[in-house]
Formats: C-alpha cells, sequence, structure tokens
C-alpha cells in the first residue's frame, strides 16, 4: 500500500511516498528557513506564498523519487491542522486536488498524530505508550492506546517548549531558529551559574509552564552586564539545565500515573523538533530508565517536520478504513486528545 | 478540448467546465467564507453533472488575483494540484479582467476600468480595452493617484471600487456595476480564448498568484 503525504503546516513543504511494509520511497523536505530568518521567526503570510508557489514541484519530485504514478497510490494524505491556516490550506487544497484527479481516498491528517505515529513506523512501537510531543508549538503529555485515541496527562499553560528555546536564544542574540543555536551556545556554558527556576516543579499536575522561566532568564541577562560569550554560554546551559529539570520532573509524574494503569512493557516516546536536542535526551534517558520504562525517540529528521510522518499517519488511518471526504476543513486549532477534541466541539 | 475552470478569489466559489466554445455545466455560490470546504467537491458535482471525467481534463483555467490572498492561494493550489496529476497545463487569468467581462458590458465599446477597493486608502485597477493588446496589467495604486493613472474619457467603471473611482475620476467616467463577482464561467471562455490563440506550449509553467501587495511583516529594528 503506498501513500503520499503533504505537509505545509509551519515553514517546511514537504511531500513523500511510503509504503505500508515501512519502506519511506521518497522524503523531500523544502526549508523556508532563509525567508523568514530576517523576521526573527516565521511570518505566516511569507509561508503560504512560498508553499503555494513550490509545493507542486516538491510533490512531482517525491513522486519522481518514489517511481510511481499517481494512479498507483492508495491514497493522498495531507496535514490538515493544526498549523498556520494559510499554509494548511495550500497543502490540504493540493491532496484534495490530486485525490480528486486520481480518484483516490483522501485523508485529512492531524499533523500532531503524524509525530505521535512515527514511532510504529521507525520503530515498530505497540500501543499503547506515554508520548512526550515538544515542539515548537506545543508540549504535551499523552497516553497513546490507538489510532486516533489520545488521552491527555498535560499541556503547556503558557509558552511551548521550542517557543521558550526560540525566545530566550533571541534575547541572547544567537539568531534563528534559536533552538539549535541555543544548544550550540549551551555547550561552552556552566549550567549552574545562572539560578533558574523550575516552573512546576513538584506539583500533582503533569503540565509545563514556562513563560516564568523566560521572564527569569530576561532578568538574569540583564544583571549579568555585558552580553560576552561567556555569559550567553552561561545562560543558555542555565536555561537548558532549567529546562530538563522541568522536563525530568513531569515525564517522572507522568511515568506514574501512566504505571498505574497499564502493566509491564511500558515505552515512553519523545517526539516533535525539540526531541532533538540532546541534553534534554540524555535526561530523559535517564528518567525512563530510573522508572523502567524503554525510550524511542524517531531520528532527528524524522521528528522536525517532515511528509513521511503525514503519509505514515494516512497509511494507519487507511487500514482502519479512516478516510476523509473532499469538504474536510482546514484546522487551525485540532486538538489531539479526545477530551479537548470534545470541548472544543462543544464550544 | 475540455477546460475546467475554477475560482475562489473572491466573495464566490464557482467551478465550470467548458467545450467547443460554450459551458456545459458550472455552478456558483456567493460565500464570504468556507471555499476550502466547497471547491473540490463542486468540482466533482460540475464533472458529475456533465457526464466527464476528471481526468479527461485537457486544460484548467484559474483566477490568480488580485482577491483575498488566502482566496487566490485556494484556487491556485488546487488547479496546480490537478494539473499535476493530469498533466495538463494551468492558464492563470486576472480576477479584474474577469470581473469586468463578468459584468456583460461588451456591446458598448468605451472601455472599462475594473476598480477593486483594496482597503488602506488603496484601490486595485486595471483597464480591459476591446482587445487584449489594449488592456493593461491589473496594478495597485492609492485612490488619490487615480485621476492622474487613467486620464482618458470615457471611461466605465466596474468592481466594488467603482463609486469610490467615479468620484476621483469625475466627469466622463461613470459607473457601470459597482457589486460584480467573477464568475468561472465566464473565466472558462477567457482562457479558452487565449488557449487557442497562444497554443498550449504557453502554458507550460504554472501561473503564480497576483497578491500585487507585499506580505504584512516588518524586519525586526537594529
Amino acid at each position: 500500500m503506498l501513500v503520499l503525504g503533504i505537509e505545509t503546516s509551519c515553514d517546511e513543504t514537504a511531500a513523500a511516498v511510503v509504503d505500508d511494509d515501512g519502506t519511506i520511497r521518497s522524503d523531500i523536505v523544502l526549508s523556508q528557513l532563509e525567508d523568514h530568518a530576517p523576521y526573527g521567526g516565521v511570518v505566516p503570510e511569507i509561508a503560504a506564498r512560498a508553499h503555494v508557489d513550490h509545493l507542486d514541484s516538491i510533490i512531482a519530485r517525491a513522486m519522481t523519487e518514489a517511481g510511481v504514478g499517481y494512479r498507483d497510490l492508495d491514497a493522498v494524505a495531507a496535514t490538515a491542522g493544526p498549523g498556520l491556516i494559510g499554509g494548511v490550506m495550500v497543502g490540504l487544497m493540493t491532496g484534495k486536488a490530486i485525490a480528486a484527479a486520481s480518484d483516490r481516498p483522501f485523508i485529512a491528517v492531524n499533523h500532531l498524530e503524524g509525530h505521535a505515529l512515527t514511532v510504529r513506523l521507525t520503530h515498530q512501537a505497540a500501543f499503547p505508550y506515554l508520548l512526550l510531543l515538544i515542539s515548537g508549538g506545543h508540549c504535551q503529555l499523552l497516553e497513546v492506546t490507538g489510532v486516533g485515541a489520545y488521552h491527555r496527562f498535560g499541556t503547556t499553560i503558557d509558552d511551548a517548549i521550542g517557543e521558550a528555546f526560540d525566545k530566550t536564544a533571541k534575547l541572547l542574540g544567537l539568531g534563528f531558529p534559536g533552538g539549535p543555536a541555543l544548544e550550540a551556545a549551551a555547550k561552552a556554558g556552566n549550567p549552574k551559574a545562572f539560578a533558574l527556576p523550575r516552573p512546576l516543579a513538584g506539583t500533582e499536575t503533569c503540565d509545563f509552564s514556562f513563560s516564568g522561566l523566560k521572564t527569569a532568564v530576561l532578568h538574569a541577562v540583564r544583571g549579568a552586564g555585558p552580553l560576552t560569550d561567556t555569559v550567553r554560554a552561561d545562560v543558555a546551559a542555565s536555561f537548558q539545565a532549567a529546562v530538563a529539570d522541568v522536563l525530568a520532573d513531569r515525564v517522572g509524574r507522568a511515568m506514574q500515573r501512566y504505571a498505574a494503569r497499564h502493566g509491564d512493557g511500558r515505552t515512553l516516546v519523545v517526539a516533535g523538533g525539540v526531541a532533538a536536542n540532546r541534553t534534554l535526551g540524555d535526561r530523559l534517558a535517564t528518567v525512563a530508565a530510573a522508572h523502567d520504562f524503554a525510550l524511542m525517540v524517531p531520528p532527528p529528521r524524522l521528528c522536525t517536520d517532515n511528509a513521511v510522518m503525514i503519509a505514515w499517519a494516512g497509511l494507519e488511518r487507511l487500514q482502519l478504513g479512516l478516510t476523509d471526504n473532499l469538504a474536510a476543513p482546514p484546522r487551525a486549532r485540532w486538538p489531539l486528545d479526545m477530551e479537548a477534541a470534545a470541548a472544543g466541539a462543544k464550544a | 478540448m475540455l477546460l475546467l475552470a475554477l475560482d475562489t478569489s473572491l466573495a464566490a466559489c464557482s467551478v465550470a467546465l467548458w467545450r467547443d466554445g460554450a459551458p456545459i455545466a458550472d455552478h456558483f455560490v456567493p460565500m464570504a467564507r468556507g471555499h476550502a470546504e466547497a471547491l473540490v467537491p463542486m468540482v466533482q458535482a460540475v464533472c458529475a453533472q456533465a457526464g466527464v471525467d476528471l481526468a479527461a481534463v485537457g486544460a484548467i483555467a484559474v483566477t490568480r488575483g488580485p482577491g483575498t490572498f488566502t482566496g487566490i492561494r485556494i484556487g491556485l493550489a488546487t488547479a496546480r494540484g490537478l494539473a499535476l496529476t493530469i498533466g495538463c497545463p494551468v492558464i492563470g487569468v486576472s480576477t479584474l479582467e474577469v470581473i469586468a467581462a463578468s459584468a456583460l458590458l461588451r456591446t458598448d465599446p468605451a472601455p472599462i476600468l475594473v476598480v477593486q477597493d483594496a482597503r488602506r486608502g488603496e484601490i486595485y485597477a486595471q483597464r480591459i480595452g476591446a482587445t487584449p493588446e489594449e488592456s493593461t496589467a491589473p496594478r495597485l495604486l492609492a485612490v488619490a493617484d487615480l485621476a492622474a493613472a487613467f486620464p482618458e474619457r470615457p471611461l466605465r467603471l466596474v468592481g466594488s471600487g467603482a463609486l469610490l473611482a467615479a468620484e476621483r475620476l469625475g466627469a466622463g467616467a461613470t459607473v457601470a456595476a459597482a457589486e460584480v463577482l467573477p464568475q468561472a464561467a465566464v473565466l472558462a471562455g477567457l482562457a479558452a480564448a487565449r488557449l487557442q490563440r497562444h497554443g498550449t506550449a504557453r502554458f507550460a509553467a504554472p501561473p503564480s498568484p497576483l497578491y500585487l501587495r507585499a506580505p504584512d511583516a516588518k524586519l525586526p529594528s537594529a
């Protein structure tokens, strides 16, 4: 079974063809990094314009590399949200058009489900598992019991984790995107140089908060005098250590909760762009081992935004008969967990 | 040849199929939002009504703006996705040109100035002459600059900015139609004529959007 996946919800224009045996037949990602870098962040209208200019040629490349024609596909899957709505619409409309013209089923994929299911492609992970989803737009802990079956343990009550990295990097003048730049700067720094808070650590919930940490970083930078490379490195290292502590605490809490509901063979899956951070990854590995959880993290290429995960989520849904009609709407907000989705539908 | 035309560039969604010099099926629904949901099912409904297979389409026409940024992209992404799969050319046509033709004013020989309100004291304008050679390209200009930019008279004004433009242009510029929505059936006719005149080779590269306005984004101050 072959599915074409299309991803345009943020600043990567991507297309991929994936086989149900797990073979990635093609995986094309066009980054718009250079278009947005001068602005210090992703500009939605610039992103949408770039997607419509490039998407069809990216898809053509993905099909050529996969060596298949449109009639060889079993379905077409496109991200329908959540994300920047202008870009989402470009991928969604292109996907619907290809599905209609090739007379194939269409699947409107939740971008977060793409991240959530990638580990089933890369590690053949079985349900259930505990998922830590950490990216530029999200920070949540979910119990995953099946395709479309998510129960939220906790989420951020303010900024996403990647947002906190980007804002701190901006404050330190490290450029955009901030995550990788901050991680690199932190290597030379002392993680104990600045005493930063560990928001919500030790509390009963599994929620996160990063806005107070961001403010504390601002005060630390102001009080540190001239912004030398040493100060930059120390602030970066101290910030990253605080985030690692918070993640360890919150994930530890979630593991206890998860362990009370599930038996042996427990797994922690980490997905999303921030999962590529080594320091955080090492720390999560320690926490997982301490709680007797296996740790599974897809390779960095499949943690950041890509279309392989959209094609794979499409395959999983197709196999369960979960296809969508061609009136499927674009959704700027689309929570993955059933509770929040139901609350949103009522609102 | 079978030609499929789509428009989502303003406050309507429309699809038409055109064959041998006339529309064989068309749907037109005024809507301020919901184009992303309506468009592809409307394409399928029009094909079903005409009893044709979407894969049999030989060319696709689409309005490329100026219009709402999102609307333009919905039409273009769909047209380009269809064309990629079917393997046919896409003909992009100015939304203002389709508005002029949709106003059905061809019997009067006086040139048409299509003017769409662009807000912020600006207006989208395109002069449409009797032949393509006599038409200008669509442009965005300050309302205050209209009179200097279009001195010729008589002029018939068409579009949502017609009343605004009549005030600025004074005698000899008359409002012919103020609220005209583009129609895919009209777009189809314009595109079919263009295809006949130039041949398909001219349309090998797909059209891009005609925004006429830069994205709203400020560079951080140094």
